[in-house]
């Protein structure tokens, strides 16, 4: 494999793990969190999904990755390899064909408040005002009128919005309605958060400013959060481990990035991971 | 220089928005006004001068808003009998695969045949009178509000109930906070293309099978040859429907108001 001359691995060689041949269950590097299977908050295991019938190509085919809490994995990978579909199965939205999908070694069947969920094109309820919104799930929504109303506070200014808590989203901005359902999901207090190109749909400088605001949100709150993205610099700014997923649905490899937060977008290491990564993806198009 | 440039194009959108309508219905008054003297036969084509002092009169003695009033009642009563079958079924259709499976086909082939061919049918099951033009109005309303509601439900964006569930909201819960309110704004503009027919198949209904009402009274003047009453009846039928679409549209943005 080329890689092995990498010249990241070479002079950094902490900074890149590389997971073993596309196909086997990557086995713990040296770089992995310590992982026991009660360690895990995610696993997913041997998980393929097909179009309709098992005659067809797969879209996911024997996908196999476990997560711990606190950390921060992003799925990248060509179009149409499925990672959104990886993120929709981990939410309960598409069902899977076989293998297993379990968060706190329970099986996933549907959607739950467990998986909390930020979708590229906001899905915000227009109906509600920001802070309703912030408010709507379960757990967001219990306790107190004063417990409820400080829970809103406190979201909305990880995310900045404050200020705006009874406007409604028509009046806000793309960038400040992402923030809105960056706050709505962390409000409900999910095991883990599944994001799924949240920020595709925006300008890069509102990009580089969410990319922010949600690095502060998770060094505040440690949830364990898979993000997908097309963006291979995005990817390297904000992950610590990166899964290259391949055209047909297969995990190829994982990479961590081992670059300590914060990062500097323009810094040697980050671009060279970068490169590394869009190589990657490159080779995986193949 | 910027704010002259702003308040001239607000001065010409006043003029397009407010003042153009208005001119337009002037205009053809005008028309209408020197194409009756050049005729001058007010039993053909009354002028506008005529048809507003006969609508003075029938307004003085109270003929009119009897009429209005009968109208207006029967086109209520129709549209919300509409309302309540088409909301519930219409919803179920869009929401339940094996209900669209059942009513969307015979719901496809019955809609073409407008209200006013149901009127004879009607005459002959339930006479002349209420019933009948419940029914007929009714059924002009019914359609335009069972398609609407159905695709309102059915085209409701995955996208909030995906989002709802992932915040563990289901069940009646997912519906009532989620599906409804997505669903609401189009059931709304329904709700109104359906008042808007209830109106129309009310004139049809009005006018074979009623003695009241504004459809009537075009009816009636046509047979007494005063065919300045009948252009008031035709006015004020044009007059009503527009104020019925417009506080609709009050309603409907008021409901609406966070879009």
């Amino acid at each position: 494999m080329s890689d092995r001359s990498s010249p990241i691995r070479t002079r950094e060689s902490t900074a890149f793990a590389i997971a073993p041949a596309p196909g086997l269950p990557p086995a713990a590097t040296a770089f992995d969190m310590p992982t026991s299977a009660s360690q895990h908050l995610i696993s997913v295991e041997d998980v393929s999904i097909w179009y309709r019938s098992a005659s067809q190509r797969p879209i996911l085919k024997e996908v196999t990755l476990s997560a711990a809490a606190g950390e921060f994995i992003c799925l990248v990978g060509p179009s149409g390899c499925g990672k959104s579909t990886l993120l929709k199965a981990m939410a309960g939205f598409t069902p899977i064909g076989s293998g297993s999908i379990r968060v706190n070694g329970v099986k996933v069947f549907g959607p739950g408040s467990d998986r909390g969920m930020v979708f590229q094109e906001f899905a915000l309820f227009p109906w509600l005002t920001v802070e309703e919104n912030v408010l709507f799930g379960d757990k967001a929504s219990s306790g107190s009128k004063k417990d409820r109303k400080e829970r809103a506070t406190h979201y909305l200014d990880l995310v900045g919005l404050t200020k705006f808590r009874n406007y409604h989203p028509s009046q806000l901005s793309g960038g400040m309605r992402q923030r809105v359902a960056l706050a709505r999901a962390w409000a409900n207090q999910p095991t883990v958060l599944l994001m799924d190109e949240p920020f595709g749909a925006l300008d890069a400088r509102t990009r580089q400013e969410l990319q922010d605001t949600l690095l502060r949100i998770f060094t505040e709150e440690r949830t364990l959060c898979f993000f997908v993205t097309h963006d291979t610099s995005e990817a390297v700014y904000l992950a610590d481990r990166i899964l290259v997923m391949h055209t047909g649905g297969e995990a190829r490899e994982e990479l961590h990035v081992g670059i300590p937060r914060p990062r500097d977008r323009h810094s040697e290491a980050v671009v060279e991971r970068v490169k590394t990564v869009d190589r990657r993806a490159w080779e995986a198009k193949q | 220089m910027n704010s002259r440039t702003l308040s001239q194009n607000s001065a010409a959108r006043v003029l397009t928005e407010n003042a153009l309508p208005v001119l337009t219905v002037f205009l053809v008054l005008g028309i209408w006004y020197f194409a009756a003297k050049f005729m001058n036969n007010p039993q053909v084509l009354p002028g506008p001068d005529l048809t507003a002092a006969a609508g003075w009169e029938l307004l003085k003695d109270g003929r009119l808003a009897a009429d209005v009033i009968a109208s207006l009642t029967r086109v209520i009563e129709g549209w919300m009998l509409a309302l309540v079958i088409a909301i519930p079924l219409g919803g179920a259709m869009g929401r339940v695969d094996a209900v669209h499976k059942v009513f969307g086909t015979l719901i496809e082939l019955v809609r073409p045949i407008p209200p006013i061919a149901m009127v004879p049918i009607a005459i002959l099951w339930f006479g002349i009178g209420w019933v009948s033009q419940l029914f007929i109005v009714c059924y002009g309303a019914f359609f335009p509000m069972v398609i609407g509601v159905f695709d309102a439900f059915r085209n409701v964006d995955k996208v909030y109930e995906q989002a709802a569930q992932s915040l563990g909201c289901k069940g009646i819960s997912l519906f009532r906070r989620v599906v409804v309110m997505a669903a609401l704004p189009s059931v709304i503009s329904s709700m109104r293309i359906g008042l808007g027919l209830a109106f129309v198949s009310l004139v049809a209904a009005e006018l074979i099978a009623a003695s009241t009402g504004l459809g009537a009274l075009i009816a009636n003047s046509r047979v007494t040859f005063q065919t300045d009453h009948m252009l008031v009846g035709m006015i004020t039928i044009g007059i009503v429907g527009f104020a019925l679409a417009w506080i609709m549209r009050k309603v409907e943005s008021y409901f609406l108001r966070w879009r």
